[in-house]
C-alpha cells in the first residue's frame, strides 16, 4: 500500500522536494530474479540461479536478502583441468535510494552486501605426465573438498518501471573476498555467489523486479 | 493558453526523460551481463616444484662452489646436464614413487673421466592445483635422504660424504631442501 507524500513542486525547474519523513516506515516490498546470472550459467561454464527480496522503508532504505544456487562445471581447454561445484549462497545487505523523488518507480541505488557460502568441489584431470622423469604419472582425482567463503560487495544500480508492477534494473558490483578456507591441494575455480575465485572482481546483475 | 502549452511541453519532456531512462537501464544492464564473464590470468612462470640442494664442505660446514662439472641422472634420464661452478642446484622430482634415486656424476675440469655418487631421497607426492588455467604441480615432503659414501683422491677431488634435510617441503618457494656435504681432497 502506498500513501502519497506531501510534495512541493517547482514546475519551472522541474524540482520536487518530497517530505520523506512523512512516508510510512514500510512502503511495500519487491521480489527479483537475476536474469544475467541465469544467462551466464547457460552460455558459460558457471553462473548463478538467484533471486531475492527487499523491503521499501520510507522510499530511502531497502534492506535486501539475496539467495541462490551457484553452479560451476568447467574444464580448461589448455590444461584439461576440470572443476565442479554446486552450492547455495546467501547475501544480506541494504541499499539507499539516491533519487530525489522517493516515491518514483525509477530509482538510483547504492548499497552493500555481505555474502557467505559453504560448498564442496571436485578437481580432476587426466593423468599428469612428468615432463622430466620418464614413465612417471600421477592420477589427479580430488573429490568433495570442502571450503567456505565470506565476501563483501559494494553495489550501484538503476531500476525503472516497465509495465504495471514490473521493473527492470541492473547493478554493478565490486566484490572483495574477506575469507576463504583454503586447501593445500588446490582451491576451487569458482565460489558460489561470488564468481571466479579471485581476491576482488567486478560483476553485475540484471534483474527482473516485481512489486509485492 | 500559455500555461496549457507549457504544461504540455513539460509532460512531453518528462515522458522523453522516462523513456530514455528505461532504454539506458536496459542497455547498460545487457552490457553488464555481457561483460561479467571477462577474465584474465596471471600464471607463475615457474610451475615445477624443485628439490634445491646446496653443497657444503664437510671439513668446516661452509658453502662450497664445486670446481667439477656435475651431471645428475635419474631413471636413465639426464635431469641436470653439465653444470659447472655451482654452489646450489635444483632438480625436478618424480611425480610417483616413494623414493627418487639420483646419480651424481662428477667430472673434473679438463678431464673426460667421471665418477658417481648416489643419493636416495624418500618423499611423499602431493598434488597441488595452481589454478584451472595455470595447471597442476606435484609438491613433495622429504621423509628421508641417504647417500653412498666415498673418499676423494687427487683425480676426483670431490666426494659426497653425507646428506641432511634442511627443509622437507619441496614446492615453489626455492628454499634449500638438502645440504649435501662433500669431502674435498686437499
Amino acid at each position: 500500500m502506498l500513501i502519497m507524500p506531501q510534495a512541493k513542486a517547482d514546475l519551472n525547474g522541474f524540482k520536487f522536494k518530497v517530505e520523506s519523513d512523512t512516508l510510512p516506515l514500510i512502503m511495500g516490498g519487491q521480489a527479483f530474479f537475476n536474469l544475467a546470472g541465469a544467462v551466464l550459467w547457460q552460455t558459460n561454464d558457471y553462473g548463478e540461479l538467484e533471486g531475492g527480496a527487499r523491503l521499501n522503508m520510507r522510499g530511502k532504505y531497502f534492506p535486501t536478502v539475496e539467495a541462490g544456487l551457484g553452479i560451476c562445471d568447467k574444464t580448461d581447454d589448455e590444461t584439461d583441468l576440470h572443476c565442479k561445484a554446486t552450492a547455495p549462497f546467501i547475501r544480506l545487505g541494504c541499499d539507499y535510494n539516491f533519487s530525489r523523488i522517493k516515491t518514483s518507480p525509477n530509482r538510483i541505488y547504492g548499497g552493500f552486501r555481505l555474502g557467505y557460502t559453504t560448498y564442496k568441489y571436485d578437481l580432476d584431470s587426466p593423468d599428469l605426465h612428468d615432463p622430466y622423469w620418464p614413465g612417471s604419472t600421477f592420477p589427479l582425482q580430488l573429490k568433495s573438498m570442502s571450503s567456505n567463503a565470506l565476501w563483501a560487495e559494494f553495489v550501484f544500480g538503476l531500476e525503472t518501471k516497465i509495465w504495471r508492477n514490473f521493473h527492470v534494473g541492473w547493478t554493478a558490483r565490486y566484490k572483495h573476498r574477506i575469507h576463504q578456507k583454503e586447501n593445500n591441494a588446490g582451491n576451487s575455480f569458482y565460489i558460489p555467489g561470488y564468481g571466479k575465485n579471485k581476491g576482488h572482481l567486478f560483476t553485475g546483475t540484471f534483474n527482473l523486479v516485481f512489486d509485492i | 493558453m500559455h500555461t496549457r502549452l507549457k504544461k504540455s511541453f513539460e509532460d512531453v519532456t518528462y515522458y522523453i526523460k522516462v523513456k530514455v531512462c528505461i532504454i539506458n537501464t536496459i542497455c547498460i544492464g545487457l552490457l553488464i551481463a555481457a561483460t561479467t564473464s571477462c577474465t584474465s590470468s596471471d600464471c607463475p612462470l615457474n610451475n615445477t616444484a624443485r628439490l634445491v640442494c646446496g653443497f657444503y664442505n664437510t671439513a668446516n660446514d661452509s658453502s662450497l662452489t664445486l670446481g667439477d662439472t656435475i651431471t645428475v641422472v635419474a631413471r636413465d634420464s639426464v635431469i641436470l646436464n653439465r653444470a659447472t661452478n655451482e654452489a646450489t642446484i635444483s632438480l625436478p622430482m618424480s611425480y610417483d614413487g616413494a623414493a627418487d634415486t639420483l646419480v651424481f656424476h662428477f667430472t673434473p675440469s679438463g678431464s673426460k673421466a667421471s665418477i658417481s655418487d648416489t643419493l636416495i631421497v624418500s618423499k611423499t607426492n602431493e598434488p597441488h592445483v595452481i589454478s584451472l588455467e595455470c595447471g597442476t604441480s606435484i609438491f613433495h615432503t622429504i621423509t628421508n635422504a641417504t647417500c653412498t659414501s666415498r673418499t676423494p683422491n687427487s683425480t676426483f677431488r670431490y666426494a659426497i660424504s653425507r646428506v641432511a634435510v634442511s627443509q622437507p617441503n619441496v614446492n615453489f618457494d626455492g628454499q634449500e631442501n638438502l645440504k649435501i656435504y662433500l669431502a674435498v681432497h686437499q
